[in-house]
């Protein structure tokens, strides 16, 4: 994305041209579906939609250059998510629907993992905790600052710091593994 | 094996290889690569569509440089925001009623109970002024008892001691009134005491007759009466008794208390 464009990029963007969308659109689609996908969205594609609404209907209130863009776009899908995580929580199972536990298949999002290209990094994330999965996603696949993920996530920088230091270990004890055994360890860390 | 320290953190997170960590690295950049997919054009076309339809929908903010005011939907949005508090409703709604309610009360249409509550200071200083008129008007009666007492006193006391010429008595009348130094002096002195305005409620001020002065107050328009009562005993002859009576209830000038 070229920095010195941005501001006009976005000035034909709050006026609706579709030309400045669709390059704001190639840059962030990707990294904005894949940090949904990979945090268990049971849609992420419709998901992803609804955040460029919500980021077209309040681009007018955005002021900054486009890192600070970017990072709004992630805030959007991340509070887009956890709505809806929170619908999914009240809607009551159906009759005769059963569990996906009851299938073995209770963790939506190392489900949602199994897209990915790469089964061991699939197996790899699914050691963390959601909340390491969460800070260590925003700042490397969403590029965030320490600042921004803990503005995002409701917690003190020293916590995200703390949880991505805790879950880069993680990761790299799950890879030690992986090298001595040649599977991956699927325990979760703690 | 020993833990990540903070240089490592940042440089593993920036993109960089710190010294033996190269499998965590590679992980990392596999994981950035690998995370941003690729979403189907025809989703992607009927995204970009949706979200340039919904920003020419959306209201457009004020683009002044430097603009201090808030544009009307962004003053709007605050103001929907101050209301969806409940004390923000209560607020309103006084400032609401408050503002009905002087105006109703200003064109005067409130019910009659709470008219009256409004125009309550008016009505108060109206209730003052009636009870002060009617201590003037006792004040009045009680004089006029006294003098048509004292003159009957004289009267008889005249009748007891000897038959009164008609024509001396108008003599002696006529030298009363043009006694103007004896007057005037009482009518100063009357003055004086209304004048003063302090405690001469019901003062008696006596020279060569009897005076009494009523002032009120410092002197309003019409505010003011003066009560002057003259009784004069002129020299005449014996057996012949003089009696002037002047009272005069005016309005007096404002602020003076000149009768």
């Amino acid at each position: 994305m070229d920095q010195a464009g941005f501001p006009a990029l976005l000035e034909a963007a709050r006026a609706g041209a579709e030309w400045a969308w669709s390059r704001l659109y190639a840059d962030l689609a990707g990294p904005v579906l894949g940090y949904l996908r990979t945090r268990g969205a049971a849609e992420p594609e419709d998901l992803l939609g609804e955040v460029f609404v919500q980021v077209a209907r309040n681009a007018g209130t955005f002021e900054g250059d486009y890192p600070a863009f970017r990072s709004w776009v992630f805030t959007v899908a991340h509070h887009r998510l956890v709505d809806e995580r929170r619908y999914r929580a009240r809607r009551p199972v159906e009759p005769g629907a059963i569990p996906d536990a009851a299938l073995g298949m209770g963790d939506t999002e190392v489900e949602a993992l199994a897209h990915l290209a790469t089964g061991e990094v699939v197996a790899l994330l699914g050691t963390l905790t959601p909340e390491q999965r969460d800070v260590l996603l925003l700042r490397i696949v969403g590029d965030m600052s320490v600042e921004d993920v803990a503005r995002i996530v409701g917690r003190r920088p020293g916590a995200v710091k703390a949880l991505q230091r805790r879950g880069l270990e993680s990761l790299r004890r799950s890879l030690t593994s992986v090298t001595r055994a040649g599977t991956p360890t699927v325990t979760r860390a703690r | 094996m020993s833990d990540l320290n903070k240089r490592d953190v940042e440089a593993l997170l920036g993109g960089r290889t710190p010294e033996g960590l190269e499998p965590l690295a590679a992980l990392v950049e596999r994981l950035r690569r690998e995370a941003s997919l690729s979403v189907d054009p025809a989703t992607a076309k009927q995204h970009v569509a949706v979200a340039a339809a919904a920003s020419r929908e959306a209201p457009v903010p004020a683009t002044v440089p430097g603009s201090t005011v808030r544009p009307l939907w962004r003053r709007r949005t605050v103001f929907a925001g101050l209301l969806s508090t409940i004390f923000g409703k209560v607020f309103a709604g006084a400032v609401a009623l408050a503002a009905a309610t002087a105006g109703a009360g200003t064109a005067g249409v409130l019910p009659d109970p709470v008219q009256e509550f409004f125009d309550g200071s008016h009505e108060i200083e109206r209730l003052v002024e009636q009870v002060r008129l009617q201590e003037q008007d006792q004040l009045h009666l009680q004089d006029q008892t006294q003098l048509q007492d004292q003159t009957r006193d004289r009267d008889q006391l005249g009748e007891q001691t000897g038959t009164t010429n008609t024509t001396q008595q108008q003599q002696q009348q006529q030298q009363g009134q043009d006694d103007a130094p004896n007057t005037t002096q009482q009518q100063q002195q009357q003055q004086q005491g209304q004048d003063n305005g302090t405690a001469n409620q019901g003062s008696t001020t006596t020279a060569a007759g009897y005076g009494y002065g009523y002032g009120y107050g410092p002197g309003e328009p019409g505010n003011t009466t003066s009560t002057t009562m003259q009784h004069q005993y002129g020299p005449g002859e014996p057996g012949g008794n003089t009696t002037t009576t002047q009272a005069s209830y005016g309005p007096g000038e404002p602020g003076s208390g000149k009768p």
